[in-house]
Formats: C-alpha cells, sequence, structure tokens
C-alpha cells in the first residue's frame, strides 16, 4: 500500500451524524454497503436506511444468488422508508428471470422513487420488456435504460423527468417514441443512444421547452432535431448524410457534431457537400460559441484514405451569407482528427476568415508524421485571421 | 481580489478564525456558502471575527478554496490530492460548516476509498471499534456472505 496513512487516533467517523454516513453509503453497490453491518454495532443498521439501492447481477455468483439478496434487501428494509434512487443492472447469467425484475420494479415504483436507473444485459433475443407502471410513475427526475423493448403504450407522465438517457431501446412504432418525449414536459437532459424504430417517419413535435443538452448518437436513421431546438449543448453523432431540415437553434451556445462511419456503410456512405452542409448548419445557429467537428473514422489501411480521398474531396464554394455566429459569437473552433484534405482545409479557412471573435481555432491532426504536420500547421497559420486576438493551436 | 460581476455591491470582508488561531478573510458570498456561518452573520450582524472552533486552518483553507472553485471539473479532481485522514477531517468540517456540495463530493470520495475493501480495513481506516461479541460477528457474516466474497485482502 503506497498511500500515506496516518493511522487515526480516535473514531471520528462515527461522531457523525447518522445521516452522513448514510450518505457515504449510497455511494456503495447494496451488498458492500450491507457488509458495513458487522463493523460495529452503531454501524449495523445505518445500510438499512440508505434511501438509494444499487443492484449488480455481476457481483454475485448467479442470478439465483442475486434474486435473493434483493428480495431479501426489499424485506429487511423499512416498507414506509422511500427509495430515492434505484440501480438495477441485470440479465447476464443464464438463470435470469425477467418476473423477478418486474417484481424488483413494481416494488420500487410505488416509493417515491426519483432516479430509476435499469441495465439489462440480456442479449438481444429474449430482451427485455420495460414494465408499463414506470411510464406513469410521476416522481421520477431522471430515467436512465439501456437494452430494453418498449411495449407499445397510450401515455407516459413524467412532470418532474429532467434527465432521459436511452442506449439501446426499440420502440415497435416512432410514434411511441415521440409519444414518450411529449410526455416529458420538464426535460432538460437528453441522451440517445441507438434507438431503434420500426419505420423513421417521426413527423412533427414541438421543440421540447427546457432543453439544455442533447447527446444523439444514432445509426441507421436520421433523427429529428428539431426536436432539440432549444437545447444549448448539442453533440450529435452522425453516420450518414443527414437528409432533413436542421431547425433554427436558438439557443445553442456549444456543438459538437462528429462525423462517424461504420464498416456497412463504406460503400454507401458517401457524404459530398458535408462541410457545405456544415455551414449551413451554422447558419442556423445564431448564438453558437463553441464548435467542435470529429471526424470519427476508422482509419485502417484496408479501407483508409485511399477511399476517402475520392469520395470527401468535394469542391468548396463559400456560403453567400457570412453565418451570423461567425461575426460575432464564435470564440473557440476544434477540429478533430484534421486529414487536410481540401474541403477541411477550405472549411478551416473560411472560418479563420470570417469568425471576428475567435480566440481559439485547435486543431488535433491524425497524422503522425511530424513534416507533414508541420506542413499542415504552416498552411493553417499563412490564412488571413479576421480575429486579432485569434490563436491557432496544433497537436 | 478581482470582482465577479455577479457579486452583491458590497464586498464585504470576513474573518475566519480557525482552531489553531489561523485567520482567513473571506468575502462575504464565500462565507455565506457555509451555511453555519450564514447562521451565525444572521444572528449578529455586526460581526467581524467569526470563530470556526471544530476545524483546523490546514482544512479551512482548503474549504475555502473548494468553495471559490468548485465546479464539475474541479470537483471530479479534488478528492484526488488528500489522503483518507484529511478526506475524514474535511468530511467533519463541511458538516459542521453545513456546505452541502463539498459534503457530496467528500462522501462520494470516501465511499470510493473503502468500495471492495474488507471490513477489518474500513474498521482500521476509520478506527471503529468492533463491539461486536465473536457469536454476533458470525452471525452477521453468515447472513451477509456474498458480501464478503470478493473482497480486496487489505
Amino acid at each position: 500500500m503506497s498511500s500515506q496513512r496516518s493511522i487515526p487516533t480516535e473514531d471520528r467517523i462515527s461522531t457523525l451524524p447518522d445521516s452522513v454516513i448514510s450518505h457515504i453509503l449510497s455511494f456503495l453497490p447494496t451488498e458492500q454497503s450491507a457488509a458495513t453491518s458487522i463493523l460495529s454495532k452503531r454501524w449495523n443498521p445505518l445500510w438499512l436506511s440508505v434511501l438509494t439501492l444499487n443492484f449488480d447481477e455481476q457481483n454475485f455468483a448467479d442470478f439465483a444468488t442475486f434474486r435473493h439478496f434483493v428480495y431479501s434487501v426489499m424485506l429487511l428494509r423499512n416498507i414506509t422508508l422511500p427509495i430515492q434512487s434505484f440501480r438495477l443492472k441485470c440479465g447476464k447469467s443464464s438463470d435470469f428471470n425477467p418476473h423477478d425484475v418486474n417484481r424488483f420494479i413494481h416494488a420500487v415504483v410505488q416509493r417515491g422513487i426519483q432516479n430509476l436507473n435499469l441495465y439489462l444485459l440480456t442479449p438481444w433475443i429474449r430482451c427485455f420488456k420495460l414494465p408499463q407502471c414506470v411510464l406513469t410513475c410521476n416522481s421520477l427526475t431522471v430515467l436512465k435504460l439501456k437494452w430494453l423493448t418498449m411495449d407499445d403504450f397510450s401515455k407516459v407522465n413524467f412532470p418532474l423527468l429532467k434527465t432521459l438517457h436511452l442506449a439501446n431501446i426499440s420502440f415497435s412504432k416512432p410514434i411511441y417514441l415521440k409519444r414518450f418525449l411529449h410526455g416529458c414536459p420538464v426535460l432538460e437532459d437528453l441522451q440517445i443512444q441507438n434507438v431503434w424504430l420500426s419505420s423513421y417517419k417521426c413527423g412533427e413535435l414541438k421543440g421540447l421547452p427546457k432543453m439544455v443538452k442533447a447527446n444523439i448518437d444514432i445509426q441507421g436513421w436520421a433523427f429529428p432535431f428539431a426536436w432539440v431546438r432549444n437545447a444549448k449543448f448539442l453533440c450529435a453523432k452522425l453516420y450518414r448524410p443527414y437528409d432533413c431540415q436542421v431547425p433554427v437553434f436558438h439557443n445553442l451556445t456549444h456543438m459538437k457534431i462528429v462525423f462517424g462511419w461504420t464498416v456497412n456503410a463504406l460503400i454507401s456512405w458517401k457524404w459530398i457537400g458535408k462541410w457545405t452542409w456544415m455551414t449551413e448548419v451554422l447558419q442556423n445557429c445564431p448564438k453558437l460559441q463553441n464548435l467542435t467537428i470529429h471526424q470519427h473514422f476508422i482509419n485502417t489501411s484496408t479501407h483508409g484514405k485511399f477511399i476517402f480521398d475520392e469520395i470527401v474531396n468535394e469542391d468548396w464554394v463559400d456560403p453567400p451569407i457570412v453565418p451570423k455566429c461567425l461575426s460575432s459569437e464564435l470564440r473557440t473552433c476544434s477540429l478533430i482528427a484534421y486529414e487536410g484534405l481540401k474541403c477541411e482545409f477550405q472549411f478551416a479557412k473560411y472560418i479563420l476568415k470570417n469568425a471576428k471573435a475567435l480566440h481559439t481555432m485547435k486543431i488535433s491532426a491524425l497524422e503522425v508524421d511530424l513534416n507533414i504536420k508541420h506542413q499542415m500547421l504552416m498552411k493553417l497559420s499563412l490564412c488571413p485571421r479576421g480575429s486579432t486576438v485569434c490563436k491557432l493551436s496544433f497537436d | 481580489m478581482a470582482e465577479e460581476k455577479s457579486q452583491a455591491s458590497s464586498s464585504k470582508m470576513l474573518t475566519l478564525k480557525a482552531s489553531d488561531g489561523v485567520l482567513f478573510e473571506v468575502e462575504l458570498n464565500i462565507a455565506k456558502e457555509m451555511k453555519t456561518v450564514q447562521a451565525y452573520i444572521d444572528d449578529c450582524e455586526d460581526i467581524e471575527t467569526i470563530p470556526i472552533p471544530n476545524v483546523l486552518g490546514k482544512h479551512l483553507a482548503i474549504v475555502i478554496e473548494y468553495i471559490k472553485k468548485t465546479n464539475e471539473e474541479y470537483d471530479a479532481e479534488f478528492e484526488k490530492q488528500w489522503n483518507m485522514d484529511d478526506l475524514q477531517l474535511l468530511l467533519l468540517a463541511a458538516n459542521y460548516l453545513n456546505i452541502s456540495g463539498l459534503q457530496e463530493c467528500l462522501c462520494k470520495a470516501i465511499a470510493k476509498r473503502i468500495e471492495n475493501k474488507s471490513p477489518e480495513y474500513v474498521r482500521k481506516v476509520f478506527n471503529i471499534e468492533n463491539d461486536h461479541s465473536p457469536e454476533e460477528e458470525a452471525k452477521l457474516r453468515k447472513e451477509y456472505k456474498w458480501a464478503f466474497e470478493g473482497v480486496d485482502k487489505d
């Protein structure tokens, strides 16, 4: 043990009120919190007054042992004590039983729960369906779901929900995703990673009014960004040309766009005009202060640059009007995995020339060879800068 | 000291006196983050030096710095600098001074340091006296046996 640890001479922690010790325990997985019951008589009952429950099947030998533990805890705990936060991660063992999980969730949603986190590790074939009782659990402020199927439902009621994270969720029809979001009137933080729908016509939804932060990563269909048009912070990963209309983002100050691509899309992925599209997006972000563009290509030698040079080298055309955010708002611009291709360079040059309030242009090159990097840097540093305080940072 | 644009027009300074006599001059809005101090000020308006009898100068300095700098990034790195002993003393300070953000940060940090550790380790690190009889302890260990599997032998 290398940490300098002076041996304490008094038990200070035990002088703290029960609520503070419970607060410490609330950050531990529940089975570890249970173990503190043997520390001393004072500590014995404290774990049962913790308001957060955190169950991870992976810490147990099998599902049978795990379910035994969960049922025991639920029974030992005072029935009138609320459950503020419930985190359940399970589904890996072969003896997994969804009926038990349903019962756990039913027991929990009646107890004033605010923070619900369900992470099912089940393989796709026996995907777990979210119990309907969750959809009307109106005390929720945070809901995080991973690897679930949503059954058809008529109404979702989350009047207090501020944070929603959906990862690997399937809805039978787009209307259900729309209905889901419609039931979250005060939503501020939305994160969507892989949501599957049967078809992709989503239709209109008024922009979620209280949106602050949106993080969207969806392969296979075009998420209607109009739904998050009120956000201040946006991170979007795009795998194919975005063919829907880009809304005006009235409040957006920070934007990150990741151009990703998958091996399957190699043939069909030809986004000629990507950089032009980028400037159109800038037109719709009048308050943008911080822009990051990351080209997340898998740069292996087999697929690699050779093919992309052909696809990506489009002709650059200056947009007819300089986007408003460039004239007065944009402070930092960051290009990650820069390769120095013609249109990338033209884009960077356009920004440098027209961004009158720019402090920093940061370029992170993909290239490893120092000479080539140096040449890229030189080429960029010769570009005229519209802002007198603009620094070019290159690594 | 540079004034932030959001500060109240009064840049009144307050002196806090730590248990070992060390004095700290802080701005009113920083001191007010300590609810205990706020209550003190509310009771006696003209006070200029407030005694903080339970907190050493060393820890009061850290607390004041936390209040000034706290944000998501700072909080994530904050706990890494302190050993377990200091973390405990800081938690006592945060609890006494009633600073909820700092208390949350420290509870989380302390939990992280006892995660996956054996009860013997936790007793040692907190200096908890085991007042369970051997029979009682054996019974508890049996009841919660899955909790003791796979912990660090420390």
